[in-house]
């Protein structure tokens, strides 16, 4: 190679180092700026970590490692603040890990959080909203699932206490009724009480002259005269004839009320446990409760099938039913002729179905959509205060896995339908 | 263009016909870009034409048979410049069908500034290839050459037909690839090897 040519070849090579070493500084730099700011970025979405009142998970798809948790998650979970609970099995605290992740694989899959419950440290079960979002797998690190916790607790003791107030203020609604309701037979039992009070009194006095006799005390003359007036006085064939209705009737009419009480005591202490529920029987306890509602506004029809059975929660079913009850006496009161409440039941598969069918206004369509929402009423105070159906269809469809449907036509009447799965809801659904 | 092409025809001229010869055909291209070229540098693509065009005017080529020898001279210096890339990728078709998903995304990560073409790779049910290629560089002559460099670096056949041109007013070229094994003359059968650069 010529002289010439090489020192050409030399000083492009110098010069190309010298370029590479600008090059480098300026990677240099880049990198020391991208660096400072992906370390602002860390802090940052450390606080937000914390500082965010959702519990948040960070847990490895495939391995179901935890790899980020939060305070919030920590404490409701009841972990100690420095227990490592990096590397734990997700699915110690959230048994239903494997179902969310699945479900958010799906194609299409929804967005919206879901109810599930976690356990924490000390096995006690928490109900939780849980959004999920999938991070897919990069180069260095495997694929994610981030998880965002919200405790419901406090909500569901809010709802609890709701469906508790809704059921006293409908027992409060119901009260003058029911004080109507006990009291005709109160009435009827006092009659008769007095009744066979005084025929208690007339046959002692019977009693006590026949005594006189068999003792030989007195004259005999004066004491035939007094046994006889007191027979008639007593009028034995009337008491013999009238005795055995008043003491049946009182002894109905205590029935009666004794039944309405305990209907009463139903809705007023209810179980806040799942127990099986004889359907019929339920029907039954909530038309004594409600009878003075429908029975001057409609006839009532029954189509029992018997022995339908599901697993629930008495005390807010027998509300659902007194709610529909008590809307279809409502919607007839509001029409002239008297009308006709029709409660059916039947089994499909594994399905309770019960039919509450009235003949009464029915429901305009332009209201239809939203006689589920909260406080919606087209009812004047104090007859209503939209909560009713709002209640209704959380207790079905939450707290029984069922459905809660209608059918209605202005001018002829409407239909509620409820379904309840005989099992009772899943786990995890309610 | 980035700095690794200009590099690579300097070394496709200097190894094929002396330093000298790039020197001079150096001397005679108006360049836009005064400093002498490095890879990671970005040069405008006018520079590369120029020289190439210099080069091919020096060896009596026409411009598409210089940059498609210059395409298969490039080929195995470039897959051995990424061997962590290509390395389970031990026949031409799995190469050409990643080039767009993977080889050149890994290049822009790697050369910020790249504007790498665009490709369209199918398996036709006879098992040839249908590729596409979309570059407002139209530099299907050195695409070319990359097919003969590809054959010759996996010790295969490549037989391209070209059905469409962007030289000749259609948005993109289009060639149907098949691959077959190499009769005779082929010394080692799996030979890859002399793909590297260093
Ligand atoms: C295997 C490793 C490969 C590497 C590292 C690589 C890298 C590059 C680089 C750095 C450029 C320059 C881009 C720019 O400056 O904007 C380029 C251009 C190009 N590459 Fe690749 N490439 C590879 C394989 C392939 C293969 C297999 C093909 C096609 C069969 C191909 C076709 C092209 C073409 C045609 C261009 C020219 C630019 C244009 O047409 O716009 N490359 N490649
Ligand atoms: N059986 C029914 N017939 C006609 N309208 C009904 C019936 N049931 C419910 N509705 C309508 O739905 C509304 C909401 O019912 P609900 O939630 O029970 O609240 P409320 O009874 O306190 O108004 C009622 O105000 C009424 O307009
Ligand atoms: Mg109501």
């Amino acid at each position: 190679m010529n002289p010439e040519l090489l020192s050409k070849k030399l000083a492009r090579a110098q010069q190309r180092v010298g370029i590479l070493e600008r090059m480098i500084e300026e990677k240099t730099r880049e990198l020391f700026i991208a660096n400072e700011g992906l370390r602002e970025l860390i802090d940052y979405q450390q606080e937000l970590q914390h500082v965010i009142p959702g519990a948040l998970l960070v847990v490895e798809r495939d391995q179901q490692r935890i790899e980020t948790i939060n305070e919030s998650a920590r404490k409701l979970l009841g972990v100690d603040p420095d227990a490592s609970l990096e590397k734990q099995d997700a699915r110690h605290y959230f048994p239903a890990f494997d179902d969310f992740v699945e479900a958010q694989e799906a194609p299409g899959a929804s967005r919206h959080p879901r109810e599930t419950h976690w356990h924490t440290a000390d096995g006690r079960e928490v109900p939780v909203l849980v959004s999920v979002r999938l991070l897919p797998p990069r180069a260095e690190t495997p694929a994610k699932v981030v998880l965002v916790g919200v405790d419901l607790t406090e909500r569901k003791r809010l709802e609890a206490e709701l469906r508790q107030a809704q059921k006293l203020e409908s027992i409060g609604q119901l009260s003058a009724g029911i004080a109507h309701e006990i009291n005709t037979p109160m009435q009827f039992i006092g009659d008769n009480v007095s009744f066979l009070e005084s025929a208690f009194a007339d046959l002692l006095r019977v009693v006590d002259a026949y005594e006189a006799i068999r003792l030989h005390r007195g004259e005999r003359k004066a004491m035939r005269d007094e046994l006889k007036e007191a027979v008639e006085e007593a009028d034995l064939d009337y008491l013999r004839e009238r005795a055995p209705r008043a003491f049946e009737r009182t002894v109905a009419g205590v029935a009666r009320v004794a039944k309405i009480v305990r209907g009463m005591k139903v809705f007023a202490h209810p179980k806040d446990e799942q127990s099986a529920i004889d359907i019929q029987d339920a029907i039954e306890t909530t038309l004594t409760v409600a009878h003075h509602e429908y029975r001057y506004v409609a006839d009532l029809e029954t189509q029992f099938t018997p022995h339908l059975r599901v697993v629930g929660y008495a005390g807010d079913l027998n509300q659902v039913l007194l709610n529909l009850v008590v809307n279809a006496a409502h919607s007839m009161k509001d029409r002239k002729a008297k009308g006709k409440l029709t409660i059916s039941t039947r089994a499909d598969n594994d399905v309770v179905v019960i039919a509450i069918a009235d003949t009464g206004t029915g429901i305009p369509e332009e209201i239809q959509h939203r006689i589920f929402d909260p406080f919606f009423t087209t009812k004047e105070v104090g007859r209503g205060t939209g909560q009713g159906l709002t209640l209704a269809h959380k207790v079905i469809t939450e707290l029984h896995g069922g459905r809660l449907s209608f059918t209605s036509k202005v001018g002829e009447g409407t239909t509620f339908f409820i379904h309840l799965p005989m099992a009772g809801a899943a786990r995890g659904a309610a | 263009m980035k700095g690794i092409v200009f590099n690579l025809l300097e070394s496709f001229v200097c190894e094929g016909w002396g330093e000298d010869v790039y020197e001079e055909i150096l001397d005679r291209c108006p360049l836009h870009t005064q400093e002498p070229f490095v890879g990671p540098g970005t040069y405008p693509d006018a520079d590369l034409v120029s020289i190439a065009s210099a080069t091919a005017k020096h060896l009596g080529l026409s411009l598409p048979d210089a940059l498609r020898a210059f395409g298969a001279y490039c080929l195995p210096h470039l897959v051995g410049s990424v061997p962590d890339l290509v390395g389970d990728m031990d026949t031409p078709e799995k190469l050409l069908l990643a080039v767009d998903g993977v080889i050149h995304v890994e290049v822009r990560k790697l050369f910020p500034k790249a504007h790498p073409p665009q490709f369209a790779v199918r398996i036709n049910p006879d098992r040839t290839l249908h590729l596409e290629y979309r570059s407002e560089r139209k530099l299907c002559a050195f695409l070319e050459g990359l097919f003969d460099g590809l054959g010759d670096h996996f010790d295969r056949d490549i037989r391209a037909e070209k059905h469409a041109c962007m030289h000749d007013g259609s948005d993109h070229c289009a060639y149907t690839l098949q691959v077959s094994a190499r009769a005779v003359e082929s010394k080692a059968p799996t030979a890859s090897a002399g793909a590297g650069l260093g």
